[in-house]
C-alpha cells in the first residue's frame, strides 16, 4: 500500500498543474495546426450559437456604422495600370502571352506564374514587362510556371553594351546571388566598356531576332571591390514593381486565348461577429460557405482584412488599416488608391481603401489565390 | 465562503459571454479587465478548498467560453485562466491577504500571465493590440478583486 504524506501529495499536485500549464502554455505561444484545428471544431459551433445573441449586442453597443460607399470598388484598378505599362513592344513573329503572376520568390530569384503548359507556356520562352527584359521561363507545370530571373544567382544572359555614340559591345552577365547587382562575366576581347552604357538583351538560337536590342536591362556600372586590380563591372538594374502582379511572355505560336486570369477561390460570407470579446474591433467573425481556404475578406470589394484564424467553416478575420500592410500594400497614383500587392495566397490588386464597417450590410466574399500544381507544397 | 452552484454560475458566465464583446465595443472598452478571469477569481472561494477538481473544471468552461467569442485560441484562454487560478494559490500560500494593495498586487498577477498569452495571440493574428491596454486590464482586474473581496481580518472577526 502506498502512503503519501500530506507535503508529498501537495507536491504531487503542484508538479501535475505545473506539468499541464505549461503544455498549454506552449501550444498557446507556438500554435500547432493539428491541435490548432481540433480545438477550432470544438468552439466554432459554440460560436455559432452565443453569435445569435452576441453579435446583434455587439452591433447595437459598436455604434452608427459608415453606410457602403457608392459604386463599387475598382479591384481590378492595379491590374489596368499593369497592362498600360506592362505590354512590351510589338515585335515581328512574336505575340506576347500575358500572364499573371503568382508570387515573387525574391530569396530564389524565381516569379511564380499562374498559368502554365495549358496555356502554351514552355521552358526557355522569353519574358518581359515593358521594355524591361525579366528572365526566361525555367519550368512549366499545370497551372502554374516558373520564371528564372536574370538577376537570380547563377542565371547567365547574353546581352548587348551600348554606348551613346551607338556603339554595341557583346558580353554576358551573371547573377550572383540574391539581392546583389549581377557582374559581366564575360566580355569581347577587343572592347572597352565604359560607365553607363545601356545594356540590351541579346537573344541566342531559338529565340525571335526580332527582340534583338528591343528589350533593356540596366546601365553598366563599375563594380565598387578595390581589392582587384582588374576592373569589374556589374549591371545596375531592377524588377519592374509591375512585374510582381503580371509578365508577357512571347511566344511564336499560340493558342486563341492571349491573356490568362489569375484563378482565384470565392465564396460569399456573412457577418457573425463585429467585435472580438477579447482582441476588440480589430477582430471579425465570419461565416463562409464552402471550405476551401479564404485568405482574406472583402467588404463591398475592399479588403475587409486578413483571415487570422480559421475554425471550420469560421472565419477571424483581422481588420487593419491601409497604412497597417506595410510592404504588403502598393500605392498608385492613376487611379490613385493602396492595393494588396499580392503573396501565395492574398490575391493581388485588391483595393484596401474606403472600407466599409463590417455590419453596414455591404456584400462579404472571402477569397483566395489558387495554387497550380507546380505551387503546392 | 461557500463556491456558487453551477445552476448559478453557468447562467452567469453565459449572459457574461454575451455581453463581453458588447463591452469590448465600448468607448473605453478595450480597458475593461477580462470578464471570465474576473468571473473565475470571484466565484472560487478564496482559499480554495481541499479539492481543486471544480476549480479546474470551472477553468474549462470558462475557456471554452472565452475562446467561442474571441480569435484568441483554446489553449491560450485555459493556459491563461489556470495560470491566473495557479498563481493566486500560490500567492496566497505565502502572503497574508490583510491589506488592501496585498490583494490588489495578487490580482493583478493573475491577470498577467493572460495579457502575455493575448499579446502573443495577437502576435500570431498580425494584429497590434497595446501592451499598455493588456496591463490596465491586469491592474484593473486586480483593482476590482482588491476593493471587492472582504479581507481575512473582517471575515475571521465575523466567523467568530
Amino acid at each position: 500500500m502506498q502512503f503519501l504524506l500530506p507535503d508529498a501529495e501537495r507536491w504531487r499536485r503542484v508538479l501535475a498543474t505545473g506539468a499541464l500549464l505549461a503544455v498549454l502554455t506552449l501550444l498557446a505561444v507556438w500554435p500547432q495546426p493539428v491541435l490548432e484545428r481540433a480545438a477550432g471544431a470544438l468552439v466554432a459551433p459554440l460560436t455559432s450559437l452565443l453569435a445569435r445573441g452576441a453579435g446583434p449586442l455587439a452591433d447595437a453597443v459598436h455604434g452608427v456604422h459608415a453606410p457602403a460607399p457608392d459604386g463599387t470598388a475598382a479591384g481590378s484598378g492595379l491590374a489596368a495600370w499593369e497592362r498600360r505599362h506592362g505590354r512590351p513592344p510589338e515585335a515581328a513573329g512574336v505575340a506576347w502571352l500575358e500572364v499573371p503572376v503568382q508570387e515573387h520568390r525574391r530569396a530564389e530569384g524565381r516569379l511564380l506564374l499562374a498559368a502554365g503548359r495549358e496555356y502554351g507556356l514552355a521552358p526557355e520562352q522569353a519574358v518581359a514587362f515593358g521594355g524591361t527584359w525579366i528572365g526566361r521561363v525555367e519550368k512549366a507545370g499545370d497551372g502554374a510556371a516558373v520564371v528564372k530571373l536574370w538577376t537570380a544567382a547563377d542565371a547567365r544572359t547574353g546581352v548587348w553594351l551600348r554606348s551613346a555614340a551607338g556603339e554595341s559591345l557583346r558580353a554576358v552577365t551573371l547573377g550572383v546571388k540574391s539581392g546583389a547587382t549581377p557582374l559581366v562575366a564575360w566580355l569581347d576581347a577587343a572592347a572597352e566598356p565604359s560607365a553607363g552604357m545601356e545594356v540590351l538583351w541579346r537573344p541566342r538560337a531559338g529565340d525571335p531576332p526580332s527582340l534583338d536590342g528591343v528589350l533593356a536591362l540596366g546601365t553598366l556600372e563599375p563594380s565598387p571591390q578595390p581589392l582587384r586590380s582588374d576592373p569589374v563591372w556589374q549591371v545596375q538594374g531592377a524588377l519592374p514593381p509591375g512585374a510582381e502582379g503580371r509578365v508577357y511572355v512571347a511566344a511564336q505560336a499560340v493558342g486563341p486565348m492571349l491573356v490568362a486570369e489569375p484563378p482565384l477561390w470565392s465564396a460569399p460570407a456573412t457577418l457573425l461577429l463585429g467585435v472580438d470579446a477579447v482582441l476588440g474591433p480589430a477582430s471579425v467573425a465570419v461565416r463562409r460557405s464552402g471550405r476551401d481556404p479564404a485568405a482574406v475578406v472583402l467588404a463591398d470589394e475592399r479588403v475587409l482584412g486578413r483571415v487570422g484564424a480559421c475554425r471550420g467553416a469560421l472565419l477571424w478575420v483581422v481588420r487593419r488599416r491601409p497604412e497597417a500592410w506595410g510592404a504588403e500594400a502598393l500605392d498608385l497614383d492613376d487611379p490613385p488608391g493602396r492595393y494588396t500587392r499580392g503573396d501565395g495566397r492574398v490575391p493581388r490588386g485588391l483595393l484596401l481603401d474606403g472600407v466599409p464597417q463590417p455590419g453596414c450590410g455591404a456584400p462579404l466574399q472571402a477569397v483566395a489565390r489558387r495554387a497550380g500544381s507546380l505551387l503546392q507544397p | 465562503m461557500n463556491a456558487p452552484r453551477w445552476t448559478v454560475l453557468l447562467p452567469v458566465a453565459l449572459l457574461m459571454t454575451l455581453l463581453a464583446p458588447a463591452l469590448r465595443a465600448l468607448p473605453g472598452g478595450m480597458l475593461f479587465p477580462d470578464p471570465w478571469l474576473l468571473l473565475l477569481l470571484f466565484a472560487l472561494p478564496d482559499p480554495e478548498p481541499h479539492s481543486s477538481r471544480r476549480s479546474w473544471r470551472m477553468v474549462a468552461v470558462l475557456g471554452l467560453l472565452r475562446a467561442a467569442v474571441s480569435a484568441v485560441s483554446l489553449w491560450s484562454c485555459w493556459a491563461g485562466l489556470g495560470l491566473a487560478l495557479a498563481l493566486r494559490r500560490e500567492a496566497h500560500r505565502r502572503l497574508v491577504d490583510l491589506r488592501f494593495l496585498a490583494r490588489f498586487l495578487v490580482g493583478t498577477a493573475a491577470g498577467l500571465p493572460q495579457a502575455f498569452l493575448d499579446a502573443q495571440a495577437a502576435q500570431h493574428l498580425g494584429l497590434e493590440l497595446s501592451g499598455t491596454v493588456l496591463a490596465v486590464r491586469a491592474a484593473a482586474g486586480g483593482l476590482l478583486w482588491a476593493a471587492a473581496t472582504r479581507p481575512a481580518r473582517w471575515r475571521t472577526a465575523e466567523d467568530l
